[in-house]
């Protein structure tokens, strides 16, 4: 069966944004490593799930991207980016801006999630997304997660896992480390 | 001068213990590894330092645990190493080989400055937190429980600008914690 992963920048304290969702502590760290991981984790992928906000900034950057221009692990991502099926969660959103195999989910998280997950077809990726993920391991609809630890601290910002009320025991899956101090650890849910 | 090294059990969501110091969900039955990690990172130590409650804790169950006929040099590390016990409320040592003090930058600046070897700090997270706070920490040894447990005490909370880290190493262990070290950033 297809498996639902949550993929996510944090800082070493749990963090995936600063307080007003300033994610420019990251943005140094990225390098040609790390874009090609995230190329082999996107392909490995052919289902991306959304917020609305993460939607609408992702919609805004890659859907003019001109992908004839860049290294060849950014035009293989824009072009996986731009044709993966994206599925948005939105409470408010009445309709997308065209943004190419995107479509407003119209059942329950909990019933798409375990419609997709019927389907044939490939891995089903969420990054960001804050609401998102902890609605989805509210409804234990989460199978692996991968935090992607930047070595920087940031003394104030928004908790991936805040409010969670219940504790969720992982298993380890894998470690990778970058060469510049980023890791990533994969836990795999028992 | 002398390292400071901080080696505490954390939560994947940043805790050290629960919200009332609860350390159940935290793993336990480490591997020969990741005890083989921890003995080289202690050799160095001849100094601990705890925060009291903690140490209400740490101070006697590990000398009972001396007490044993198959305590290892480990545990006899645990109990005879001079120790540090940071409190507001305690005026006399009620353990052998430990002073009390009550001003966190000043003590551990002193200790720095005087010869010997390494400084182990165990916690807890108010101690930890504000020797974070004021950049006392020349080595962090982060062990990653692989466990969610939604509230509980950070100790990275009372920092008031970004902290940027350098990764030394990044062990995955075979019970389950992953333990990264970092040292602080230059600059």
């Amino acid at each position: 069966m297809r498996r639902l992963i949550v993929s996510i920048n944090v800082t070493l304290n749990g963090m995936m944004a600063g307080p007003h969702g300033e994610m420019d502590w990251h943005m140094p760290y990225w390098d040609d490593e790390m874009s090609h991981h995230a190329a082999e984790q996107l392909g490995s992928a052919d289902t991306l799930l959304l917020g609305r906000i993460t939607y609408q900034g992702m919609a805004a950057y890659w859907h003019g991207k001109p992908a004839y221009f860049g290294a060849r692990a950014d035009i293989d991502y824009a072009e996986m980016m731009n044709s993966h099926h994206k599925v948005v969660f939105s409470k408010s959103l009445i309709q997308l801006n065209g943004w190419h195999n995107s479509r407003l989910a119209v059942n329950t998280l909990a019933h798409e999630v375990k419609a997709l997950k019927q389907l044939p077809g490939k891995d089903i990726l969420v990054y960001g997304s804050g609401k998102l993920v902890m609605a989805l391991i509210q409804r234990n609809l989460v199978d692996e997660y991968r935090l992607w630890v930047y070595p920087v601290v940031l003394n104030n910002g928004r908790l991936l896992f805040k409010g969670l009320q219940k504790r969720v025991g992982l298993k380890p899956a894998q470690v990778k480390v970058f060469g510049n101090g980023v890791v990533i650890l994969s836990y795999e849910l028992t | 001068m002398r390292k400071v090294k901080l080696q505490m059990q954390v939560s994947l969501d940043g805790f050290v213990a629960g919200p009332n110091n609860e350390m159940d969900w935290m793993t336990w039955n480490w591997d020969d590894k990741l005890k083989a990690y921890v003995q080289e990172i202690t050799a160095p130590v001849d100094t601990i330092i705890l925060g009291r409650v903690l140490a209400e804790g740490f101070i006697p169950v590990w000398k009972e645990r001396s007490k044993e006929a198959d305590a290892d040099a480990f545990t006899h590390k645990m109990v005879n190493d001079p120790k540090v016990v940071f409190t507001k409320t305690l005026t006399d040592s009620p353990w052998e080989n430990t002073t009390l003090a009550a001003n966190i930058v000043e003590e551990v600046m002193k200790l720095k400055d005087q010869p010997g070897g390494d400084i182990v700090v165990y916690g807890g997270a108010c101690l930890a937190s504000a020797m974070i706070k004021n950049n006392l920490i020349d080595e962090y040894h982060i062990f990653v429980n692989p466990v969610i447990i939604g509230k509980g005490k950070p100790i990275f909370a009372d920092l008031d600008s970004k902290l940027n880290l350098k990764l030394v190493r990044a062990s995955p262990f075979d019970c389950g914690i992953t333990v990264l070290c970092y040292t602080p950033a230059n600059g």
